[in-house]
């Protein structure tokens, strides 16, 4: 199995890095191929919405820097972590940057309906499951019901299977692991 | 209580398209119909605002100046440009500590190019949640799908194919100007798209293969660069 772990975290006291090192030494220990990536280490560019992913290079982003691996990196992962601070019920800035340059790369601009309501037809013949892990000081009802209907929103949209789940500051290490347990269980990793 | 009129708006276009963006055609539209009721206004392009902190406090003064706040942007994989994201978490943190009460009121104006309106609720709840933890006062979120009809293009010089959106706007713009929330007429009438649906997505699957044979041939469209290693 193939994992890609991208980590929107915005400094590195946050408690998704904690996640992240639960989480990698959880997918190594079965064996798998884990890539981390640490988003607010990298130069990846802010999505320029011009199209040539589409228009002109189609499958690829014309920018040149780090965020141009990421739709062949998603592509040839099994599963896409996503680690975030939740910023008023969403991704981190840090995080929705890179998610920004994947998903018109690896869809077409032709529209197609999905349970009556139109969305952008698949390029490729599978996509990844994605796993979203948010992180809130305080549970939030509003933050939290708005953050999980994004992670399975973004998996229509992807055409795959979409989990999340929800850690707070005040989790033990020992609630946070079985949070991240349960998930990767229910998204079927085994 | 009556509510209190604002006096300085401020437009916060979150496209990066910038200038020739639809969510500037929406924006200046209902800073220009708030304008023409007196209410001062202002306006930046967020992606010329974070490139430098001078940058960031030119978009701040505004913000700080302003005691109406829209802001407009597309739709960007079901939520917000992470430009948008970044300048909301800027604001949070400039505003920290600050007792606003709601005195400024916050308005968000979503759009995207799929044809339902619907796909911009998410978007819509952000912004809404975003100006209760700083303390703003949620004045509405006006959201529609169909965002090709316009491309960026002014929407004075637009016919009756945007009329229910130009309509949307000056009832905001209306209700805004006199201190009140944006008016449940306005929300739903901008959700409405001025062709059939299936018109629409007949011309959107066209006008993409226009647009791109003149660059490539348009069977290189459905290439897959990236090989499944699953």
């Amino acid at each position: 199995m193939k994992a890609l772990v991208l980590n929107g975290s915005r400094t590195e006291k946050e408690a998704v890095n904690s996640v992240s090192d639960f989480l990698l030494d959880s997918l190594r220990k079965n064996g798998d191929e884990v890539e981390v990536m640490v988003l607010r280490n990298m130069s990846i560019a802010s999505c320029l919405g011009c199209f040539g992913c589409w228009l002109k290079t189609p499958g690829e982003c014309v920018i040149h820097d780090a965020g141009n691996e990421l739709p062949g990196k998603v592509i040839q992962s099994d599963f896409v972590f996503l680690l975030t601070p939740i910023s008023f019920g969403m991704y981190s800035s840090e995080l929705k940057k890179a998610l920004d340059r994947f998903p018109c790369p690896v869809l077409l601009p032709f529209f197609e309906k999905i349970n009556g309501e139109i969305h952008h037809a698949p390029r490729y013949n599978k996509y990844p499951t994605l796993v979203a892990i948010g992180a809130l000081p305080n549970s939030d009802e509003e933050s939290e019901n708005t953050f999980t209907t994004l992670v399975s929103r973004n998996g229509i949209n992807l055409h795959t299977k979409a989990f999340s789940t929800i850690i707070y500051s005040a989790d033990t290490a020992e609630t946070i692991k079985q949070k991240v347990i349960a998930t990767l269980s229910k998204a079927g990793v085994q | 209580m009556q509510s209190q009129k604002p006096t300085h708006a401020a437009l916060l276009v979150g496209s990066p398209k910038g200038q020739n963006s639809t969510s500037n055609s929406l924006g200046t539209y209902l800073l220009e119909k708030l304008e023409q009721k007196g209410v001062h206004s202002g306006k930046v392009f967020l992606n010329q605002c974070l490139g430098s902190e001078e940058k960031q406090a030119v978009m701040l003064r505004l913000v700080d100046s302003s005691d109406l706040i829209i802001l407009a942007f597309p739709l960007y994989v079901d939520s917000l440009h992470s430009q948008v994201i970044k300048t909301l978490e800027l604001i949070a943190e400039y505003e920290k500590g600050k007792l606003h009460l709601g005195k400024k009121k916050f308005v968000a104006i979503a759009n995207s190019g799929f044809p339902e309106a619907n796909h911009n609720k998410i978007a819509v709840n952000v912004c809404r949640i975003f100006a209760k933890q700083v303390g703003y006062s949620w004045a509405g979120g006006l959201a529609m799908g169909g965002g090709a009809m316009i491309s960026g293009r002014p929407l004075g010089e637009l016919g009756g194919m945007v009329r229910n959106q130009k309509k949307a706007l000056e009832v905001a713009a209306e209700a805004l100007s006199q201190g009140e929330a944006i008016p449940e007429k306005a929300i739903a009438l901008i959700s409405k798209i001025g062709i059939p649906k299936w018109l629409y997505l007949w011309m959107g699957n066209r006008g993409w293969k226009q647009e791109a044979k003149q660059q490539i041939d348009t069977k290189e469209m459905y290439n897959k660069p990236f090989k499944s290693e699953r």
